[in-house]
C-alpha cells in the first residue's frame, strides 16, 4: 500500500499549519455564506486535497469528487455533479463536493468552466475548489465566485516530524540527519517526501548512500531520480509517476541503424533502464524485467512501422511499472547509474571494433560475383580459408595488403 | 577464380532445377517479349543465375550494355536507385526491339514508400526498360508491384538437384568427395548453392580429398567461439560480462541477431544442463526470434533471451 494513502491525516487536528477550522467553520454554517465555494490555491503536496478529506472523515460528511482524471467536460461535469449538488445524502451527514486541479481544465474540456460556475450558483452543498496556481486569466471568472484561501508550503520541520512519525511506525532503522536530508530535498512538498521515503527503504532500513544520490538537483540527477524510482521501488504508482519529471526521451525515436550500437540518442531512458538493469536485478527478477524490455522494443517496433503512436502508452507502462514491478526484492545496494556503454561516444573502444576492413573486402568480393555485399559478409567465414591461402584468387579480387592482413586473423 | 561465379550456369540447358520455371522463361525470351518478372525464394538457389542467363541469351555479346544490376540492400535508398535507373533507361537498347533488363536484387529490402517510388519508375520507363525483382520474402512485396510482374516463386534445391551440382565441380576439379561428406554439404548448406560452393573450395584448399571431417572443420572454422563463452559466462551468473562479449562478437564478426540466434541455439544442445531446461530454452529463442522481425533493436531482444541462461 502507498504510504501517502495509509498515512492520510484522519482528522483536522492533524493538519499542521492550515486555516483548518475556517474551512470547518465554512462547512457547518454553509447557509450564512455568501460565496457558495472555497478556493484553495497551494504548490502540490501542500495538504489541499487531504484536508479536504480529513474534514469530510471528521464531521462525517460524504465526499463528491471531480479531479482531473475524469474527463472534465460540459456533459460529464454535469452528469457527475449536477444531481449531487442538489440531493441530500443518504447516509452520511452532510455532503461535500472537491473539484480539484482546477488549474489543469485543458482546452478540451470545453465549457467545464461556465459549468462549474453555474453549479456553484446553484448548489445546496459547500464546494471546494483546488489549484497550483491561479494566474491563468481563464481562472478570473471562477476566481470572483469563490472565497480563497491559501495554503502555504509545509517547512522541513513539519515534514521531518511526518516521516520520523511513519518511520516509528513502520519499524524503519533510520539516522535523524538522513530523514533531514530528505525533508529539505522535498522542498515543502510533503507527498513526494512520502513516496521518496518508501522508495529508498530497503529491508526495513533507510539506506543513506542512496539518498545521497537523491540529494542534487541537477540535469544529470534528474534521471538518477526515476531509475531510483524504477528500481529501488515496487509501487506501480510511484514508478509510473517517475516518468513525469524526467526530461529524456523515453524511447531513442531518431534510431535508424541496425547495428547493436547506439548512435542517436543514447540518452534514451530505454537505454538507461538496459545499461543499469543487470546491476539492479539478478535471476528471475531479471528476466521479468527484459521481458518488459523487450516488450516496450516490440510495441516501438510497431510505432515506427506504422505510425501507430497510442502503443506509446504502453511503453511507458512497460518502462515503468514493468520493469518496477519485475522484483521479489529491492537490492538494497548503492548503484552508480551508468550511461550506456553501447554508445560509442561513451566507449570508445565501440569505434575500433566496428571493421571497415572487412567491409571493403565484401565490397570487392561483391562487385564481382552478382551478390550483395551484406550476403558477401555472410559468406566470408566459409570462404576465408581459401581466401587466405590463395594468391591468384588474391590478386584477382584486388586484395591489398591490409585486406590480406585482416584475413589472416580471422 | 570464385566457384560461385566460375561454376554460374551461363545457358538455360546449364541450369540445374526449378525446371517450370525455366521453360516460361526460356519462352518469354524465345518470343523476345519479357514481362516484368519478380523472383521470389530463399538465398543461393539461383534467381540472380537465371536473370544473368536472360540478359546473356537475349543480347548476345553486348549483354552488358543491356543489363543493370541494382541491388536493394547496398544502394543507399530509392533516390540513388531511381537516379541510376534514369541515366540507364536514357538511350534505347542497341538492338532496338527489345526493351533493355534491370535487375534489382533482394528488393525486400526496400521499405513500402520506396517501393511506390519503384512502381511509378516502372510504369514511366515501360517503353524501353523491363524490370527483374529479386526477394526472398514475397510477403514483403507491396500489391501494386506483384500484380504488374510475372511472379515466379523459386523452391529450395533438393540433395539430388544439390548433388548433381557438386558432382559437376568434382569433375571439372578433380576431387574426391567422400560419400558422406555429400551429406553433409546439403545438410550444412540447407540447398543454398552458393554456401554449398563455398565450404566446397575452402575444403578444397585444404584438400583436394574432401571427408565429412575436412567439412566440419571448415564449418566450426566459420562460427565464432565466442557464443559458446558468451552462454556459459551467463549460466555461471556474470550476466554483465556476457552482454559485454555478445557486442563485441556482433561488431567484431558483423553478424546480425539472426545470425546470433542460430548459433544459440546450436550451442544449447551442447550445454551441460537438463533436457528439460534445454528445450525451455530453445523455446525462448524462437519466441526472441519472433520479436526481433517485430521490434526495432535486436540487441535488447538478445538480452532479454541472455537473461534466461543464467542458473545459480
Amino acid at each position: 500500500m502507498l504510504w501517502t494513502e495509509k498515512y492520510q491525516p484522519k482528522g483536522i487536528n492533524e493538519l499542521k499549519n492550515k486555516p483548518a477550522n475556517t474551512l470547518k467553520d465554512f462547512i457547518l454554517n454553509f447557509r450564512k455564506q455568501t460565496n457558495k465555494a472555497i478556493l484553495i490555491e497551494g504548490p502540490s503536496g501542500c495538504g489541499k486535497t487531504s484536508a479536504i478529506y480529513a474534514l469530510a472523515k471528521e464531521l462525517n460528511y460524504e465526499i463528491y469528487e471531480l479531479n482531473a482524471s475524469h474527463f472534465r467536460n460540459k456533459e460529464s461535469i454535469i452528469n457527475l455533479l449536477g444531481n449531487a449538488t442538489k440531493q441530500f445524502s443518504l447516509f452520511k451527514k452532510g455532503k461535500i463536493i472537491l473539484i480539484d486541479e482546477v488549474d489543469g481544465l485543458s482546452r478540451k474540456d470545453r465549457g467545464a468552466i461556465q459549468t462549474i460556475i453555474k453549479i456553484i450558483e446553484e448548489t445546496n452543498f459547500p464546494i471546494f475548489l483546488t489549484a497550483n496556481n491561479l494566474d491563468k486569466e481563464k481562472l478570473d471568472p471562477l476566481k470572483k465566485k469563490c472565497r480563497l484561501e491559501l495554503f502555504l508550503p509545509h517547512t522541513p520541520q513539519q515534514i521531518f516530524e511526518f516521516l520520523k512519525e511513519i518511520s516509528e511506525k513502520e519499524n524503519i532503522k533510520y539516522r535523524e540527519e538522513d530523514l533531514r536530508l530528505l525533508s529539505r530535498y522535498a522542498s515543502g512538498d510533503l507527498r513526494a517526501a512520502i513516496i521518496d521515503l518508501q522508495t529508498l527503504v530497503t529491508n526495513k532500513e533507510l539506506k543513506r548512500d542512496i539518498i545521497e544520490n537523491l540529494s542534487t538537483r541537477d540535469k544529470k540527477e534528474e534521471i538518477n531520480q526515476t531509475l531510483i524510482k524504477i528500481f529501488k521501488n515496487k509501487e506501480a504508482k510511484i514508478a509510473l509517476e517517475s516518468l513525469e519529471t524526467v526530461s529524456q526521451d523515453l524511447m531513442d525515436f531518431s534510431r535508424a541503424s541496425p547495428l547493436p550500437i547506439v548512435f542517436s540518442n543514447d540518452n534514451a531512458l530505454f537505454y538507461w533502464i538496459e545499461e543499469n538493469l543487470p546491476r539492479e536485478y539478478k535471476g528471475q527478477d531479471l528476466i521479468n524485467a527484459y521481458n518488459h524490455l523487450s516488450k516496450a522494443d516490440i510495441f516501438y517496433g510497431r510505432i515506427r512501422r506504422q505510425q501507430y503512436w497510442r502503443l506509446l502508452h504502453y511503453i511507458s507502462i512497460s518502462l515503468s511499472a514493468g520493469v518496477s514491478t519485475s522484483k521479489q526484492q529491492k537490492n538494497p545496494e548503492k548503484i552508480t547509474y551508468k550511461k550506456t556503454r553501447r554508445s560509442p561516444k561513451q566507449n570508445f573502444r565501440l569505434w575500433g571494433l566496428v571493421n571497415k576492413r572487412k567491409s571493403i573486402i565484401a565490397s570487392k568480393i561483391a562487385s564481382k560475383t552478382h551478390t550483395s555485399k551484406k550476403r558477401i559478409i555472410a559468406e566470408l567465414p566459409y570462404l576465408k580459408t581459401v581466401l587466405k591461402q590463395d594468391r591468384k584468387l588474391q590478386e584477382e579480387l584486388q586484395f591489398e595488403k591490409q585486406d590480406i592482413d585482416y584475413l589472416a586473423k580471422l | 577464380m570464385l566457384w560461385i561465379e566460375k561454376y554460374r550456369p551461363q545457358k538455360f540447358n546449364e541450369f540445374v532445377g526449378q525446371e517450370h520455371i525455366v521453360k516460361r522463361v526460356k519462352a518469354f525470351v524465345e518470343q523476345e517479349n519479357l514481362p516484368h518478372q519478380l523472383y521470389a525464394g530463399s538465398a543461393g538457389i539461383g534467381k540472380s543465375t537465371l536473370a544473368l542467363i536472360v540478359a546473356r541469351t537475349l543480347f548476345g555479346e553486348g549483354w552488358k550494355q543491356n543489363f543493370l544490376e541494382l541491388n536493394a540492400s547496398d544502394s543507399r535508398g530509392i533516390d540513388v536507385i531511381r537516379n541510376e535507373v534514369k541515366d540507364f533507361a536514357r538511350t534505347r537498347s542497341i538492338n532496338t526491339r527489345i526493351p533493355k533488363i534491370i535487375f534489382l536484387d533482394e528488393a525486400d529490402a526496400l521499405t513500402r514508400e520506396a517501393q511506390q517510388a519503384l512502381r511509378r519508375t516502372m510504369e514511366t520507363y515501360s517503353n524501353t526498360v523491363r524490370f527483374i525483382l529479386s526477394c526472398n520474402f514475397i510477403s514483403k512485396i507491396i500489391d501494386p508491384i506483384q500484380s504488374r510482374c510475372a511472379v515466379f516463386k523459386f523452391k529450395p534445391m533438393t540433395k539430388e538437384q544439390l548433388t548433381v551440382i557438386v558432382k559437376d565441380i568434382e569433375k571439372k576439379e578433380k576431387l574426391k568427395i567422400e560419400k558422406k561428406a555429400f551429406d553433409a554439404i546439403y545438410e550444412i548448406s540447407a540447398g543454398d548453392v552458393r554456401r554449398a560452393e563455398n565450404i566446397l573450395q575452402s575444403c578444397a584448399s585444404v584438400n583436394k580429398n574432401i571427408n565429412y571431417e575436412l567439412i566440419y572443420e571448415i564449418v566450426s572454422a566459420a562460427q565464432p567461439k565466442e557464443i559458446k563463452e558468451i552462454l556459459d559466462v551467463a549460466i555461471k551468473g556474470d550476466f554483465i560480462t556476457a552482454r559485454k562479449k555478445l557486442l563485441t562478437t556482433m561488431l567484431k564478426h558483423s553478424m546480425s541477431g539472426l545470425e546470433i540466434i542460430k548459433q544459440i541455439q546450436k550451442e544449447i544442445w551442447n550445454l551441460n544442463i537438463e533436457d528439460q531446461t534445454k528445450v525451455h530454452l530453445i523455446d525462448k529463442c524462437g519466441e526472441i526470434e519472433f520479436r526481433m522481425v517485430e521490434g526495432s533493436d535486436e540487441f535488447v531482444q538478445l538480452e532479454a533471451l541472455l537473461a534466461n541462461f543464467i542458473r545459480k
